[in-house]
């Protein structure tokens, strides 16, 4: 390949609250960990390690925030995952018989059947049930470069009366993460890409080189930068701040123009757990009786009524290849125009997604990064597929700005995570880090016992922190199951709090804590202590 | 959080997708295991004012009052109602809107402020005469975004090798981090980034620097 004229970073956020719950056999929540795995994780391991097989040439980066790699890491929720996919080609086997004079949808049913026994197949004799390690490898053999992500996702600017805070947040996932992959996170996904002045501080500390803002963290910086979002910045510290180039993102995430909303793309709504009599699902569905999502969907989003048309996975197959080879064009002409501009600067098109929107919700997505990184590799010479890592090693001259607090939710501020559904929760959490930090700065020498107490309360406080649960609140989906993790959280933080202050620990009860909510085995408390 | 975030985007897909019945019923949660945690406590009696950014114009206040502080407050005060004060930092600390509130309210959206300064709340117990008590506990600086585009322009570059791991920039060698304490200084009176490490933890309360219009100097060190 000639000398690019430019780059584009490809970036996947891959991210799920910690939802675990031994203490019942069943738990709906922790089915979105299950769909991830199924639909998002597996697929794009397939898409990634066969390209790496061929010996394709591509690069991206990718978050696996803390709490997803602490849950597959888990031998608990694995262990009911092989369950979960045992069940599904057992379904997809009924429903080749089901559908055996129907042949609008028998092929459709072959397909299922084929897509889970052979995700099956990745699952356990490929990647041994370890998806962690095969993210990792694919790093090592210099396909991926793995960020880490706020130790619970917690939104660090509400966070910012309390650095100690936003420290333990950072360096607890800076920590998780050398565990798992065995080297520093050369970046970071700020929890919601929420950034405020100064906390580029902390990432220094943790040799985190860079991170991601939306859009106006960079454009609205100060001071003004010379080439917009296409160039990094670096922040006082060092780390450097990519912006969100809002054009390529649009042709993924725009209701308007979104490819995800191609009438030939698989319809997420119909899916047989509510379509099909409900005798024959049940064994499938919620063991209260509710319906649910099973995974298997015969239509395709066909048109804005409610008549769909069957889903042809050919069809949608070339579709995705021709929306990659969209994207492709669209990126070279956009990197042709940028370098003409920047005088002599090689511009950066930063696209992050989250990772779950490809297979979950935009089934055919991770096929659209298959061809994706195919074209790019094979079919332009304009620009090449780069993670910011690799610009930032290419091109280590920078401007030095400070962007604005921002975040890429609604509005592109705080309001989020702060208007009057969720805001209850700040006093309660902001109360929880105060003795956090008290507790660790006062109790210098603790006993064995107290120590495990501190640890765990530790753990409460980040997983009350998850930004996951306010946005849940916002968005009115959910609502009593985020309501009542952050109670739990707070409530069993303020327990072992009070236990400390009266130095009597309740070991049994801790005990079960630890048990339940087991992140970060390695945490020590003392990150909280002020410096 | 990605998969609700998601779901919204689906949701506004151009074509509109069918929702079976009964999708957005709240599925049950199973009954809690009862650990006898308890509730939330209503207050934590801390005599507290915290104010949190929310958007470049609006700051949200929280407060928590100790019963006895706003009992002793309200003693002979005529007409007694309660205040939130809302200070901007210029100069000096001015002050740039007053809301009457109920306390019981317990928090307060306060709308259309200046985008880029910082600001602090009091809660104020005002009587009909003019009598004016502050409540204990008045909140910490906090800043809003700047809204829109710099008005400084000032291309300064550095380079950052990336073998050298940034702590190691960082060190008792660098006092300060990577660049020239000439460029940090400025670039912290720019953007009131040196208020992070103040916590409402221990250390004391501290406003962010005014925002200079342009650099007086250029940066030195590595810039080009």
């Amino acid at each position: 390949m000639a000398a690019p004229r430019g780059y584009v970073a490809l970036h996947l956020h891959a991210h799920l609250p910690f939802v675990r719950h031994p203490e019942y056999e069943d738990f709906l929540e922790e089915d979105w960990l299950y769909e991830a795995i199924t639909e998002t994780y597996l697929p794009l391991l397939r898409v990634f390690d066969r390209a790496a097989d061929e010996g394709i040439a591509f690069r991206i980066s990718l978050t696996m925030s803390p709490p997803l790699v602490a849950m597959l890491r888990d031998d608990l929720l694995m262990g009911r995952y092989a369950r979960r996919l045992d069940q599904l080609c057992e379904l997809s086997e009924k429903e080749i018989h089901r559908t055996r004079h129907d042949p609008a949808f028998h092929d459709l049913a072959h397909h299922y059947r084929q897509e889970f026994f052979e995700l099956r197949r990745l699952f356990h004799d490929r990647y041994h049930r370890d998806l962690v390690g095969a993210f990792r490898r694919l790093e090592e053999a210099g396909r991926l470069e793995l960020l880490t992500c706020g130790a619970t996702h917690g939104f660090l600017p509400l966070m910012q009366q309390y650095p100690e805070a936003v420290r333990a947040q950072v360096a607890v996932a800076a920590a998780h993460h050398r565990r798992h992959f065995g080297k520093d996170p050369a970046g970071i996904w700020l929890p919601e890409c929420g950034y405020f002045p100064g906390v580029e501080q902390v990432l220094a500390e943790e040799n985190i080189r860079y991170f991601f803002v939306d859009t106006h963290g960079v454009t609205d910086a100060t001071p003004r930068p010379r080439h917009g979002v296409y160039a990094p910045l670096y922040t006082p510290a060092g780390p450097a701040a990519f912006a969100r180039d809002s054009e390529s993102s649009m042709q993924v995430w725009s209701a308007e123009s979104g490819y995800p909303g191609d009438p030939e793309y698989r319809e997420f709504y119909r899916d047989i757990g509510w379509d099909l009599d409900f005798d024959y699902v049940k064994p499938y569905v919620q063991p209260t009786g509710a319906r649910k999502n099973v995974g298997i969907k015969y239509f395709r989003i066909t048109g804005k009524t409610p008549h769909k048309e069957p889903y042809s996975p050919q069809r949608a197959a070339e579709r995705a290849a021709s929306h990659a080879g969209n994207f492709m064009y669209n990126r070279e002409r956009q990197i042709e125009h940028l370098a003409g501009t920047m005088g002599g600067t090689r511009p950066i098109v930063v696209s992050p997604y989250d990772a779950e929107l490809y297979g979950h919700w935009w089934y055919e997505g991770p096929q659209f990064i298959d061809y994706l990184i195919r074209k790019v590799a094979f079919d332009q010479q304009v620009f090449k597929l780069a993670t910011p890592g690799d610009y930032l090693r290419e091109n280590p001259e920078q401007q030095l700005a400070t962007p604005p607090l921002c975040s890429w939710g609604a509005g592109g501020y705080a309001a989020v995570w702060l208007d009057g559904t969720n805001d209850w929760i700040y006093r309660h959490l902001h109360k929880a880090a105060e003795r956090m930090i008290a507790l660790a700065n006062e109790i210098q020498l603790p006993t064995p016992l107290e120590r495990r107490a501190l640890d765990q309360a530790a753990r409460e406080l980040l997983l009350a922190q998850s930004s996951d649960w306010a946005f849940i609140m916002k968005t009115g989906t959910m609502v009593e199951y985020a309501i009542r993790r952050t109670k739990e959280h707070v409530l069993r933080f303020t327990r072992l709090h009070d236990q400390l202050r009266a130095h009597q620990v309740d070991e049994v009860w801790l005990r079960s804590v630890e048990s339940r909510d087991n992140i970060f085995p390695e945490i020590d408390h003392t990150v909280y202590r002020s410096r | 959080m990605a998969r609700v975030r998601g779901e919204e985007a689906v949701r506004d897909a151009p074509h509109q997708l069918q929702e079976p019945g009964g999708w957005e019923e709240e599925p049950p949660v199973p009954p809690l295991h009862d650990e006898g945690l308890g509730e939330l406590p209503w207050t934590y009696g801390d005599d507290l004012l915290v104010a949190l950014p929310r958007d470049p114009q609006t700051l949200f206040v929280y407060w928590d009052q100790a019963r006895a502080s706003v009992d002793a407050a309200f003693v002979g005060v005529r007409g007694a109602r309660a205040q939130l004060w809302i200070f901007a930092r210029g100069a000096q600390w001015d002050r740039v809107r007053v809301v009457d509130v109920a306390l019981e309210a317990r928090g307060w959206y306060v709308h259309d402020l200046e985008p880029g300064r910082a600001y602090r709340a009091e809660l104020h117990v005002v009587g009909a005469d003019g009598q004016d008590r502050v409540l204990p506990g008045p909140s910490i600086g906090t800043a809003l975004p700047p809204k829109g585009p710099s008005p400084i322009i000032d291309d300064r570059f550095a380079a950052l090798p990336w073998e050298v791991p940034l702590p190691k920039l960082m060190g008792p060698g660098v006092p300060g981090g990577p660049f020239s304490e000439e460029a940090r200084t400025l670039l912290a009176s720019l953007s009131g980034w040196d208020r992070f490490g103040h916590s409402r933890s221990g250390a004391a309360p501290s406003a962010p620097a005014d925002r200079p219009t342009s650099p007086s100097r250029p940066f030195g060190g590595e810039g080009k």
